[in-house]
């Protein structure tokens, strides 16, 4: 056979291998009680964003915690940026490594950590939030109830049964049009308030707020 | 007192502003002349050492220059590389390679000069091209800035339709590919059409190629990052030229060494190039996953026909705007869309040109352009007349199998033996349009349908 038929045979065959090799060469999914298992090896994690902040030499550490199990956390120690707010679930690959004896994943490439879902698409009715508390503390949520005691900076949220309610404190410059009684979606950080022994659903950032959706 | 020492500061300024400009145009020379080594690797490279360099120019630091200049001149240093090797890469392309030109099915136009003897020629044309490229680009600075900064802003035009603009050129280049394919019979429009569908075919597959290294994770044995576009890119582009080089002997006849000379009708044909080469490279340095090689045949397609000499200044005046209008572009589009623009902006704080003044940094960076232009100008010419003149006793053969073997090496130290498995299926996709005789620029799929992807 001429050697430029056997070119685009070899091309072709070259890249199924490369597929088949890109298949086996896929990190493991780990989930994250199983790293320390994995020391020193390149693993695929999962998580929800609970904290993040970038150091002084420009890295950024991102505090994600199992979503099934909320006891369960990690740090991705990520060289570079990347953008992310709390509540989102991310997927990292990274190498795994001890660090003050807090488990982190070693990110060198911040293109691996990759978003797979951002908090605002995945609004809850209030129960669901109140039934597990811990899964979603610290981070972002999107929860849908009713409007009661509106005063200028804070509200309860109830659910439609009146069964659970929570204290949602807002900004009141922002604009927020809604009264009690409304129905309304409201997008803020789920927080525990140390002081006062409650949670707390606070609107402050720029991507929070909150919208009537009946009135 | 006050006003001498400070004109003594400036002088060293200067000074140090010389010697980094000559030490990157003669880095840019060694990677230049080592055929097979892309720019864009070459970035890779100098990206993954920056910090070692910073390392090397601290003793820098206690003699009262500040942190900041000393980034500046690291930043000017890589732009000078990148300029010179954009200058000196003619000289491989020229001299080695060359297919045999009974048996080639396309013989790239310095090829064809260098079998009809016009090796030095085609050097000096290219150094024509890419010196007035400087020249144009130079020209355009302040219209640049205007128009695809505010007030006029065409980039966030081209931002919002990059889709668009993306899928045009792709079809493009796919659709003006001349390359007629016999194998099915020579009648009628099929062979022109087989060139085409063989075009988008090489195009497909470098694509999926891309999809598929780009989620590799190659780890270096060594410790040093790992970019998996190093072994991809060495591998579509440089590994199979340098390879076909090994297996093919051509009869390279004696070269005549005279200097340019263009009659009137040549001159403004050379001018032409250098203005439709210098705004394709302004135009590709804008769009990401597009090369100077799509830039080219942009410029061919808006000039229709051209000679041989014509295409050689048009590819190198897209080339070296190419290099030059990036470094523009990161201060007035804030986008690094080469390697060396990244590690430039990773290095210094970049502060947009928004007013009518420019930033201090980019002034600098300036100079390092225009003093690396012509430095690395009249370095080519000399060293294209060398090669020509020494020609017959260069081992040749011996170079090409030290290029092969030290790109191998680097790519094992920086992505490991994965990093290998990639350059050999790069290579083998690299290897259809030399086999084929299309283009090869139609392997650039492996970014742009990635990226075309990306914004769908």
């Amino acid at each position: 056979m001429k050697f430029k038929y056997l070119s685009i045979l070899i091309a072709v065959g070259s890249l199924i291998g490369l597929y088949g090799l890109s298949l086996i060469s896929q990190p493991p999914q780990i989930s994250l009680s199983q790293l320390p298992a994995y020391n020193g090896q390149q693993v695929l994690v999962q998580g929800i964003v609970t904290e993040y902040r970038t150091t002084a030499s420009g890295s950024q550490l991102i505090t994600i915690k199992d979503r099934e199990n909320d006891t369960c956390s990690a740090v991705l120690y990520v060289a570079g940026s990347v953008a992310v707010e709390y509540g989102d679930v991310v997927q990292a690959v990274g190498e795994v490594q001890k660090y003050n004896e807090q488990w982190e994943l070693s990110v060198s490439n911040p293109q691996s950590v990759t978003l797979v879902e951002k908090w605002t698409n995945t609004s809850f009715p209030l129960w669901q939030l109140a039934e597990h508390p811990g899964k979603y503390l610290n981070t972002n949520v999107n929860i849908t109830g009713v409007v009661a005691q509106k005063q200028t900076s804070s509200f309860l949220l109830r659910d439609t049964a009146g069964s659970y309610s929570l204290d949602v404190s807002y900004d009141a410059s922002d604009g927020s049009d809604f009264s009690n009684n409304d129905v309304v979606a409201v997008a803020g950080r789920f927080i525990y308030d140390a002081h006062l022994l409650r949670y707390l659903l606070e609107v402050t950032a720029p991507t929070h707020g909150i919208w009537a959706i009946t009135r | 007192m006050e006003f001498g020492r400070s004109r003594g500061e400036n002088m060293l300024d200067l000074l140090l502003i010389l010697v980094f400009c000559v030490l990157g145009v003669l880095v840019g020379i060694v990677t230049g002349l080592l055929p097979g080594l892309h720019v864009n690797n070459v970035a890779l490279i100098l990206l993954s050492t920056s910090s070692s360099i910073v390392a090397i120019c601290s003793p820098l630091f206690s003699y009262g220059i500040s942190a900041q200049f000393v980034l500046i001149l690291i930043a000017g240093f890589m732009i000078s590389v990148s300029i010179s090797h954009s200058f000196h890469d003619t000289i491989p392309t020229t001299f080695i390679g060359a297919p045999e030109e009974e048996t080639a099915l396309s013989v790239l136009p310095a090829h064809g000069m260098l079998l009809r003897g016009e090796g030095y020629k085609a050097v000096a044309l290219a150094a024509l091209g890419s010196y007035g490229a400087i020249l144009v680009c130079y020209a355009f600075l302040l219209p640049l800035r205007f128009v695809m900064g505010p007030p006029v802003s065409l980039y966030t035009l081209i931002r919002e339709s990059m889709l668009w603009v993306l899928i045009a050129v792709v079809i493009l280049m796919i659709a003006t590919e001349k390359t007629r394919i016999v194998d099915l019979g020579n009648h009628g429009m099929l062979p022109s059409i087989l060139g085409i569908l063989f075009a988008a075919f090489v195009f497909l597959l470098s694509g999926l190629f891309g999809l598929l290294v780009f989620d590799f994770h190659l780890s270096s044995p060594v410790g040093l990052p790992a970019p998996v576009l190093f072994p991809a890119l060495a591998g579509l582009f440089g590994m199979p030229t340098l390879l076909n080089s090994l297996f093919t002997k051509p009869a390279i006849p004696e070269q005549t060494i005279q200097p340019l000379i263009q009659n009137r009708i040549e001159k403004k044909s050379s001018a032409v190039s250098v203005l439709t080469g210098s705004l394709a490279g302004i135009f590709v340095s804008l769009i990401p996953g597009l090369t100077t090689a799509t830039g080219t045949i942009l410029a061919m397609t808006v000039r229709q026909k051209s000679s041989q000499e014509q295409t050689i200044v048009t590819l190198a005046a897209v080339n070296t705007a190419a290099t030059f209008s990036v470094t523009l572009m990161l201060f007035i589009i804030l986008r690094a869309r080469s390697g060396v623009t990244i590690a430039v902006s990773e290095l210094i704080p970049i502060e947009p040109w928004s007013g009518l003044m420019m930033p201090v940094t980019l002034t600098y960076l300036l100079m390092f352009l225009l003093l690396s232009g012509v430095l690395s100008y009249f370095l080519t010419l000399y060293l294209g007349r060398l090669f020509a003149k020494k020609f017959g006793k260069i081992p040749y053969q011996s170079l090409v199998v030290f290029t092969l073997v030290f790109v191998c090496v680097l790519i094992v130290l920086f992505t490991g033996l994965l990093g290998l498995v990639v350059l050999f299926a790069a290579t083998s996709i690299g290897f259809l349009p030399i086999c084929w005789g299309v283009r090869r620029s139609h392997c650039m799929g492996v970014l742009l349908i990635p990226i075309i992807l990306y914004f769908l």
